[in-house]
């Protein structure tokens, strides 16, 4: 025990510097607290003789040590990067809405597009005279720099070509592949759903109509067989500016430098210039607008059996050729799951889709015979020259029933050759069918197709007169 | 010292060091660098007799140190500065030119940081030096009482610290603390429903450890930061925030259960704790702090 330290004084210097070096023994340093807690003199004391805190002390400046190195760059990036995402976020989100809805509209060629509602609604059935079937048949095909915009304002892309203004609506479609598959009864699926990429990317080479036929130019169904393309879904997607209504564009279609825009408020404006200038369209029609589509009209001539089609075929960009074709029953239901053989000179199998759709592809030319059968249907035997390099669309339409029908095409008929004599359409329930058939397709200019709500369909070759059809 | 000196003469010199004693003073002697600063072994011996037998070896009084735990004290001394020091004392004038050489500029700045000022603290290491300097003859010099168990340095700064209060109690009219709030002429006597709350209130300080006293007064009383109070008590400054943080707690706690004892319902014992502080005849100052030592002036100065 320290002599100087006894209860009632204060701790000498020696006691209350050993105290803050903690060289105190554990007895002499209570003491030294509990006389520190009641001393506030050599509290001070002590409080005085610490020695100066390391930070008091002029410590060197570090030299060299810019204010953005280390942990402090990283900092202050790390701060930069949340705010250019929180920007870019807050000044994307008001036009994420449209964009979502543009992300669920499927992509152009060569996906499978969307069937256009007009298209999946089922017509109601029109009497056919008999024997001939008088369902018009729907050839859809899309055409280059055209684009159409659904009902719910998706937009289109089409990544296959530059849009050709100058061109003729026919020729421009044959360029691109202006394919059509012929099918009857109520208008089928589209053909951008039903033909796959490789089918699609051809030019056509059907000899088309001259645009002075007289049919060709007939918009209404004819007596014959009129058969209209809806070209939605493979135009380019075209940003056009702001409407004069400054709402937002529901559908658009456009064909050239003419474009029709249908806005929010049904209104419908019209654009000489590629959507440079706007005009409102005085509308004729009574309900509310659903969509605006161009399509093209076809025309056969001549009527043809509905259950003996002729082989449409293209040449296909490749040199290979390739078969395809949608399985039909007399109704114009589709038949998926049918069973489709190409039984000589190559024997393949395949299945149609869900769709109705079937495809041979990489075909060498020749003369196929072509066999589909499904149950509950008459199996159907054909024969469907592929030219070479060709791509080659045989559509079928399957009879109910058990018997075996059998169905020749002659092999000659290598391309689209409609010009010639009405076939002698057999009825659908003969047994076997030679149907060697030729009719005249004339394809016309494509023209505006507006859908309205209550199921009219308005049509104009210019945007600007409307004819319901 | 003269029983040291006798002790010397009749060669227990060295009894209180341990058996090995010549080898281990020799062994002191040279860690200690003694020689240089003029110090005899004889004087260095009996220095560090007198150390340590003031302090016991660090055990407590009743506790009688063995050989080892003698052992650990002296190795445990800070030896050269406990030479250097001793030999000053004693007026060795190598002691002193050493002296100089290594704490005349670390004195002086301490002398400054302590009286906030070149001119006081220039002023102020001066007189110090003249005072060690000055009864270095006699043994009477306060660098005789440096025991080598803190460093020399901090002994010199406590010292400055020491003569700087001094200083300023000399020179300045101070109003002891109780004046500030002095007690009424007539004390009026505490209300009945007050009592409890004073005694359990003098209970619970008085119960407390010493450290946590210290810690309480450092802070609150002294306005002393939690830095300050790390530093002091060598821990994070964190910590003595979460030792207030629990002792206050603990506090309430203790008056809560003091005031419960002594009659009082858990809810008036709350009501209690409720009551204004300066309705209390006490001084919280004083109670927390209760010293009966002497003036710290009268000890500073031997």
């Amino acid at each position: 025990m320290s002599t100087l330290f006894q209860p009632g004084q204060h701790p000498d210097a020696d006691q209350l510097n050993a105290f803050v070096d903690h060289a105190l023994p554990p007895h002499e340093r209570e003491q030294t607290l509990a006389h520190l807690a009641t001393c506030p003199h050599c509290r001070g004391i002590v409080a005085l003789s610490m020695p100066p805190s390391e930070e008091a002390l002029p410590q060197p400046k570090p030299v060299g040590t810019p204010w953005f190195s280390g942990w402090k760059l990283a900092w202050a990036a790390a701060a930069t990067t949340a705010a250019l995402f929180a920007m870019i976020a807050l000044t994307l989100h008001p036009r994420k809405a449209p964009e979502d809805v543009a992300s669920v509209h499927p992509p152009a060629i060569p996906e499978r597009a969307p069937e256009p509602p007009a298209a999946k609604a089922p017509e109601p059935a029109k009497p056919a005279p008999k024997p001939a079937p008088t369902k018009p048949r729907v050839l859809e095909q899309p055409a280059p720099g055209i684009s159409t915009q659904g009902i719910n304002g998706l937009p289109v892309e089409n990544r296959d070509s530059a849009p050709l203004p100058q061109a003729s609506p026919a020729t421009a479609a044959a360029r691109n592949g202006f394919g059509a598959g012929i099918t009857s009864g109520p208008p089928p699926p589209s053909f951008a759903a039903r033909s796959s990429g490789a089918v699609m990317a051809g030019p056509l080479a059907i000899a088309p109509g001259t645009a002075q036929d007289s049919d060709s130019a007939s918009i209404q169904p004819a007596a014959g067989l009129s058969t209209s393309m809806p070209l939605h879904q493979v135009g380019r997607a075209i940003r056009f500016g702001s409407l004069p209504s400054n709402l937002p564009i529901v559908s658009t279609a456009a064909h050239g430098e003419q474009v029709l825009a249908l806005d929010t408020q049904n209104t419908l404006f019209r654009s000489d210039d590629s959507g440079q200038h706007w005009q409102p369209v005085s509308a004729p029609w009574k309900s509310r607008v659903l969509r605006v589509d161009l399509t093209a009209s076809v025309t056969l001539r001549n009527p043809v059996a509905a259950t003996a089609l002729a082989p449409l075929s293209y040449a296909a960009p490749s040199g290979t050729s390739s078969l395809s074709g949608t399985l039909t029953d007399a109704s114009g239901a589709i038949i998926s799951g049918a069973t489709v053989t190409l039984l000589s000179p190559q024997a393949r199998t395949t299945q149609t889709d869900t769709s109705g759709h079937y495809l041979f592809s990489g075909l060498p030319a020749g003369s196929y015979t072509l066999q589909a059968s499904a149950s509950g249907f008459m199996s159907s035997t054909s024969t469907v020259p592929v030219p070479a390099a060709h791509q080659t669309i045989a559509d079928r339409i399957l009879t109910v029933g058990s018997v075996s029908e059998t169905v020749t095409v002659s092999a000659a008929n290598s391309s689209i050759d409609l010009i010639g004599t009405p076939s002698e359409a057999p009825a659908a329930s003969t047994p076997k069918m030679a149907a060697p058939r030729t009719a005249t397709l004339k394809i016309a200019a494509p023209i505006f197709d507006l859908t309205t709500e209550s199921g009219e369909h308005w049509v104009s070759p210019d945007g600007q007169t409307w004819t319901r059809r | 010292m003269g029983s040291v000196e006798a002790a010397s003469q009749s060669g227990d010199l060295l009894l209180p060091l341990p058996a090995a004693q010549p080898a281990f003073l020799d062994e002191l002697w040279h860690s200690a660098d003694a020689k240089s600063c003029g110090l005899t072994k004889a004087e260095f011996a009996e220095a560090l007799l007198r150390v340590g037998e003031k302090h016991n070896h660090n055990q407590p009084p009743e506790v009688r140190p063995g050989e080892a735990q003698r052992t650990a004290f002296y190795r445990a001394l800070h030896l050269p500065e406990f030479a250097l020091a001793q030999a000053c004392a004693l007026g060795h004038e190598l002691a002193w030119q050493r002296f100089l050489t290594l704490y005349r500029q670390p004195l002086t700045q301490a002398a400054i940081a302590i009286a906030g000022s070149a001119t006081l603290g220039h002023e102020l290491a001066d007189s110090l030096y003249a005072e060690l300097y000055g009864l270095r003859v006699g043994g009477r010099s306060p660098l005789a009482s440096y025991s080598g168990r803190g460093s020399f340095l901090g002994w010199l700064r406590t010292t400055l610290a020491q003569r700087h209060i001094d200083h300023h109690r000399r020179t300045h009219r101070e109003s002891p603390l109780d004046d500030l709030n002095p007690p009424a002429a007539a004390p009026t006597p505490v209300p009945a429903n007050l009592q409890p709350l004073q005694e359990a209130l003098i209970r619970t300080f008085t119960a407390l450890p010493a450290e946590d006293r210290f810690l309480l007064a450092s802070y609150f009383l002294d306005r002393r930061t939690l830095q300050e109070i790390g530093r002091l008590l060598r821990v994070h400054e964190a910590t003595i925030s979460r030792r207030l943080k629990r002792l206050t707690a603990d506090l309430r706690h203790q008056l809560l259960h003091n005031l419960q004892s002594g009659g009082l319902s858990r809810r008036a014992a709350e009501e209690a704790l409720g009551t204004d502080p300066r309705d209390l005849e006490i001084n919280l100052r004083a109670l927390l702090q209760t010293s009966q030592s002497t003036p710290f002036s009268d000890q500073a100065t031997p």
